[in-house]
């Protein structure tokens, strides 16, 4: 029974092209019919209340150059022009207000939907895939990669359409009041255009290589601040100073680098547009001399020229966050496509409780690629009222055992059976809320210890909280905090040590009731004392229910109806405690490890 | 339940808000600092300040060259003088261009250096600062410091400069559409103030909305953040919809947020545009009838619509430079705070090299606090001779890393002497010390880098020395194993190896500093049996020709120690050998005899 698996589930796949990508993004956006109309009524009236300003400035101009040589007092036609100033002005700051705020709405909507996606993909994510893939991985996609998105959304979208029109729309108003002129201005577009894009691009692959230099920097701090006192103890002051130093060093030499290429486009730029400018005055000065052009024209041919500055500016910073949206899109969308390898789906066998688990002659082994399974041949039995215990040495396969119950991985070789059913065809969540699984590595949420125990049931009762806490001998500690059960841990909470964390991680599996309970070396932190109490208050429990105990310490485990002993994969010996001892194997040499009275004093 | 949670949720919203708003004023003090910063970089900054005046000047002559060209050379049909004007333009095009390109070049340069200098200089300070304030401090906050504030801080210096070129814009355009037609000039001088009057107003509103918006995203990040690195515990608890519930609450909570930020930010779209507006018919209507009348020439109201956008840019541009002031300011006090932490742990004057030949300990009535009035370490008398290896024992709390650390001059005692071969750890320097003591500590800490570099450290040893103290240590085996063996590189924190390995490659990193103290800080106690035998068999060897300081709380670690020292509450309760502490009937026999495996079980 091998699990399908790709190659690598974070290869960028060559089959999407890129344009899909874009599309895809695009689609999305559209599927908020209203808010897409919306911003297009907003792009359209924002971009013909901008045409319509240069020609009312224009005829203005006209309008009173006129009057100087027709001496008229008539002015009303000026006021009707300053009414229609102000009324397109308004109406101009409106439409940008509709485009802009409708643009960000779907921007945000795109973005909280991705969100919820990414997260519902990743809670439905196998152990085997959050084993493959580092967190930090996954929230850089879920962070950044989302931004990015929602900044094309923002950034590219409409003003995709507000600037290809302004430029189509600017260009011909410019061709059709002088198409000399018009030619002119044509000669400034494409040259500031490409230096955009090019210098855009330029920038994107020197910002990407300073994040890289600026987290490297990072680490270097961190790890200098973790390791102190590795770093006084070595004396490495100097050393860490010149390592810190030259990480530093590369971040400004590209940072420079970066403030070069962008000075030099932006200056070249601002040259190009100033040029133009003298050669449309000259042209249209000589032209307006010769009785060609109006000084209104002309007057209308600056401000044209100077509406089409900004969208020929920003085509760079268009073409960018194009750019960036295809990365992250790609990225993104490798994590939302991807399919779960263990089906929750799919018709199953429901069962109300569990009676009997069986390992059947069953291999795992976690990588495929490995040359060796990293459990072999496992043969056991787990029946109500029974406690085994599992000892041995680290990496010998214990956990592994441990995870394979709730199905967390599935088996290789073998198979494990549930009351004689196959443990693939039985329905998954309800499997797992009857196995009481107690993990080596306890994780607390930011959020109350309350919560944090009732985790499996938040709606749960203080006082089944309270007496799980009694049972796993956390209670008296919880309550001697001054907000005893509504105290945060975590992050932003109080620290708790790791014995105290085993403690809750067992207090939350005691709240689960389940019909078999796994204690994963999750007493390791506990001194021997506490160790045996909370065993022995937890008797009562497990009178009913299957119990697996792991552990690295022989007193933990001495007491088991059955001791299985595991070396390199395998379950090497089993029998009782005393059984074991009569014989020399591993379990001996461990209990003799840790009783050091039974020791040679040299 | 789900309203706590929110509450709680809330509290971190609102810490992070405080802290970004951190609301400070001008503070000279800052200030004055701060310029001491920019004083190497005299020449360019002025230089900087000079292309910042000449850009400016390029700008706002454009409009008046236009002017000019139209009233002079076009109305009056004078083509000659046309010609001549448009070389004219042509050279501020080229001003335009040089001095944009210098102001941008050597501001954002110098910002970059200042940004260098400070934070190297922090770093340095941090490296000199003792253990008290490491341990006290929250090492989040030092890299915030480091890294996000001195970024804030060098963003004070980008828009100071900057500032001087809007100022200087402002002014110039006063100065000249007064020139050119004052009743005109005062028309638009009396919009300005409602302008003004509305960014002041709607900046901080705008800016509280903003800032909103990405604390609630934070939070919606910090969640996600959690849910995947709880997702083991969320599978085995079977509670993926509620989670997700939740999850989606604090998104839809952030969309709020984030449309509220866009409705501040799109809405200063319509009052901005009919303003400008406004002031542009002022000028239509004002110039059209001024013109008619012959008081004011055609160019001149031209000129006057062309500066109409150059005069709300520099007002918008200023008032954004101050939000970058309050926050430059907020940083610059934070990284001033970290600079004026003192250096308490200094070598004195005359200090020396101490030589360690033998490796010789003494503890003279050494007392010693963290803070005061809480003894730690109360008159401690301790002989360690060379080659000797002693073990201390004691429960948590009882003081045997202090001890440790105080050999290494970590933190100052309080009174009394630590001699290594008779040299006052006092008198000598402190470089001189590390160099003379091997340490391996409980944590073993991993930096980023090959095996080779982390074994390595700062030594300067050949792969064979390595692979000597390696194999001495018995981490070379799996070394081996992994893909590229020595030049493997480790990931964070050395995540692809366990805790064990973790601990064998600090040990031969100790081993490989080769000094005549060797001292193990609960170095095993985070290690299974099986490992701990390993090095065990490892430090028999290593202690044979050194003076060995075992602490542990496992009493098979040190039971075979020439000396063993039993600590509690800070004073010295037994010292013997296993043999002499067991014939004692004290504290050790006590343990041993209840057949615990560590003090901690004690109580």
């Amino acid at each position: 029974m091998n699990i399908k698996l790709k190659e690598s589930p974070l290869h960028l796949s060559d089959h999407l092209g890129e344009l899909t990508i874009l599309i895809r993004i695009v689609k999305m956006c559209f599927a908020y019919k209203k808010l897409i109309l919306l911003g297009f009524i907003g792009v359209f009236g924002l971009i013909s209340s901008q045409l319509w300003l240069p020609y009312l400035l224009g005829t203005s101009v006209d309008t009173a150059y006129e009057k100087i040589n027709s001496g008229s007092k008539d002015f009303s036609a000026l006021w009707i022009l300053a009414i229609s100033i102000i009324s397109v002005s308004a109406l101009r700051g409106i439409f940008a207000f509709i485009l802009q705020f409708n643009g960000e709405k779907i921007a945000n909507r795109i973005s909280s939907d991705l969100r919820s996606k990414f997260h519902k993909k990743l809670q439905s994510q196998t152990y085997k895939y959050h084993d493959r893939i580092h967190t930090g991985n996954l929230m850089s996609r879920g962070i950044m990669d989302i931004e990015g998105v929602k900044m094309f959304v923002t950034t590219g979208l409409f003003r995709t359409f507000e600037i290809i029109s302004l430029m189509l729309a600017g260009s011909f108003l410019l061709f059709r009041t002088d198409w000399q002129i018009g030619v002119i201005a044509f000669g400034f577009m494409i040259p500031v255009a490409s230096i955009a894009t090019i210098n855009r691009l330029r920038l994107r692959k020197i910002w990407f290589r300073i994040q890289k230099e600026f987290s490297v920097l990072n680490t270097n701090l961190q790890e200098n601040l973790i390791g102190v006192k590795v770093v006084r103890a070595f004396g490495g002051e100097n050393y860490e100073i010149k390592k810190f130093n030259s990480s530093h060093q590369d971040v400004t030499d590209d940072t420079i680098k970066g403030v070069k290429v962008d000075a030099t486009g932006t200056s070249l730029m601002g040259f190009f547009f100033l040029f133009i400018w003298a050669l449309v005055i000259w042209t249209g000065g000589h032209k307006v001399i010769n009785g060609q052009m109006s000084i209104g024209d002309l007057t209308q041919c600056l401000i044209y020229l100077g509406m089409l500055q900004r969208p020929v500016r920003i085509v760079g910073l268009m073409v960018n966050s194009y750019a960036r949206a295809i990365t992250c899109g790609l990225r993104l969308f490798e994590i939302l496509d991807s399919k779960p390898r263990i089906s929750t789906r799919s018709k199953k066998k429901e069962i109300d409780r569990i009676n009997k688990v069986e390992f059947k002659n069953v291999g795992f082994k976690y990588y495929r690629k490995s040359k060796t399974n990293d459990i072999d041949d496992i043969n056991l039995e787990l029946s109500p009222g029974k406690i085994v215990g599992l000892i041995g040495p680290p990496g010998s396969g214990k956990s592994t055992i441990s995870n394979l119950i709730p199905r967390f991985y599935d088996v290789l070789e073998g198979e494990i059976l549930i009351n004689k059913t196959p443990l693939k065809k039985i329905s998954l969540k309800p499997l797992r809320s009857k196995i009481g699984l107690v993990s080596q590595h306890t994780f607390l949420f930011n959020s109350t210890l309350r919560e944090n125990i009732a985790y499996s049931n938040p709606k749960l009762g203080i006082e089944k909280v309270i007496e799980a806490a009694k049972i796993a001998d956390i209670h008296d500690f919880i309550d001697s905090l001054p907000e005893k059960y509504e105290t945060m841990v975590g992050e932003f909470g109080v620290s708790l040590s790791g014995g105290q964390k085993q403690r809750i991680a067992i207090a939350r599996n005691i709240i689960k009731n389940p019909d078999i309970f796994i204690f994963d070396d999750s007493f390791s932190a506990l001194d021997t004392g506490t160790d045996k109490s909370i065993r022995e208050r937890l008797i009562p429990l497990q009178k009913e229910k299957a119990t697996l105990i792991i552990s690295q310490r022989i007193s933990t485990i001495s007491h088991c109806d059955e001791i299985l002993v595991m070396d390199n994969g395998r379950i090497v010996d089993r029998g009782k405690h005393d059984d074991l001892i009569a014989i020399d194997g591993i379990y001996k040499t461990i209990f003799e490890l840790q009783n050091p009275k039974l020791q040679k004093v040299h | 339940m789900a309203t706590e949670i929110k509450k709680q949720d809330r509290k971190v919203v609102n810490a992070i808000e405080e802290d970004l708003e951190q609301l400070s004023s001008y503070d000279g003090a800052v200030a004055a600092r701060f310029i001491k910063y920019i004083k190497p970089y005299k020449r360019e900054a002025l230089i900087g300040v000079i292309s910042v005046i000449l850009f400016t000047i390029a700008v706002l002559s454009v409009p008046l060259m236009v002017k000019f060209t139209i009233d002079n050379a076009i109305t009056d049909n004078n083509g000659g003088l046309l010609n001549i004007l448009f070389i004219g333009l042509i050279g501020f095009s080229i001003m335009h261009f040089a001095s944009n390109y210098v102001q941008q070049r050597v501001i954002r340069e110098i910002g970059e250096k200042i940004l260098f200098d400070i934070r190297s200089q922090m770093f340095t300070h941090l490296q000199r600062l003792s253990m008290s304030v490491a341990d006290r401090s929250k090492y989040g906050s030092i890299m915030s410091r480091v890294l996000g504030d001195v970024g804030a801080l060098q963003e004070l210096f980008r828009a100071g400069v900057f500032a001087i070129g809007d100022l200087l814009t402002l002014l110039i355009i006063t100065i000249i559409i007064f020139s050119l037609n004052w009743s005109m000039a005062l028309g638009i001088l009396l919009i300005m103030p409602v302008f003004l009057g509305l960014r002041i107003f709607w900046l901080p509103k705008a800016r509280k909305a903003f800032l909103k918006a990405r604390a609630s995203s934070s939070v919606v990040s910090g969640v996600l953040n959690e849910h995947v690195n709880g997702i083991r515990v969320t599978q085995n608890m079977i509670r993926e919809d509620v989670n997700q519930d939740r999850f989606d609450e604090r998104v839809r909570e952030n969309f709020d947020d984030m449309n509220d930020a866009a409705k501040y930010g799109s809405g200063i779209h319509p009052p901005v545009e009919l303003l400008v507006g406004l002031t542009m018919s002022l000028i239509v209507v004002l110039g059209g009838y001024l013109v008619s009348g012959g008081s004011l020439e055609i160019g001149v109201m031209i000129a006057f619509l062309l500066y109409v956008q150059r005069f709300f840019d520099p007002i918008r541009a200023l008032t954004m430079h101050y939000s970058v002031l309050q926050r430059a300011m907020a940083s610059g006090h934070r990284i001033f705070e970290l600079l004026d932490i003192n250096i308490d742990i200094k070598d004195s004057k005359g200090a020396e090299d101490i030589i360690v030949k033998k490796g010789s300990i003494k503890f003279k009535d050494v007392n010693f606090e963290y803070n005061y009035n809480e003894p730690i370490l109360k008159n401690i008398n301790l002989e360690i001779n060379e080659k000797e290896t002693v073990g201390l024992v004691g429960p948590t709390g009882s003081g045997k890393t202090t001890i440790a650390s105080l050999i290494h001059r970590f933190y100052e005692i309080k009174n009394g002497n630590i001699l290594i071969d008779d040299q006052d750890l006092q008198k000598v320097t402190q470089s001189s010390l590390s160099e003379n003591i091997s340490m391996v500590l409980q944590d073993p800490i991993i930096f980023s880098g090959t095996v080779e570099d982390n074994i390595k450290y700062k030594a300067q040893a050949t792969r064979e020395e390595v692979i000597e103290a390696s194999k001495l240590v018995g981490s070379h085996d799996f070394i081996m194993t992994l893909p590229k063996g020595y030049d493997t590189n480790l990931e964070e924190s050395g995540a692809n190896l366990s805790i064990g390995q973790r601990q064998l490659l600090s040990f031969a990193r100790a081993l490989l500093l080769d000094s005549k103290i060797f001292i193990l800080d609960e170095a095993t106690s985070y290690i299974d049996s099986y490992t701990e035998r390993q090095i065990q068999k490892a430090l028999d060897e290593v202690l044979k020709n050194r003076t060995g300081i075992i602490i542990a709380h496992r009493l098979s670690t040190i039971k075979n120690a020439d000396k063993i020292v039993v600590l509690d509450k800070g004073e010295i309760q037994e010292i013997g050998s296993h043999d002499e502490l067991l014939n004692n009937k004290g504290l050790y026999w006590k343990l041993w005899n209840n057949n615990e495996s560590s003090f901690d079980d004690l109580n």
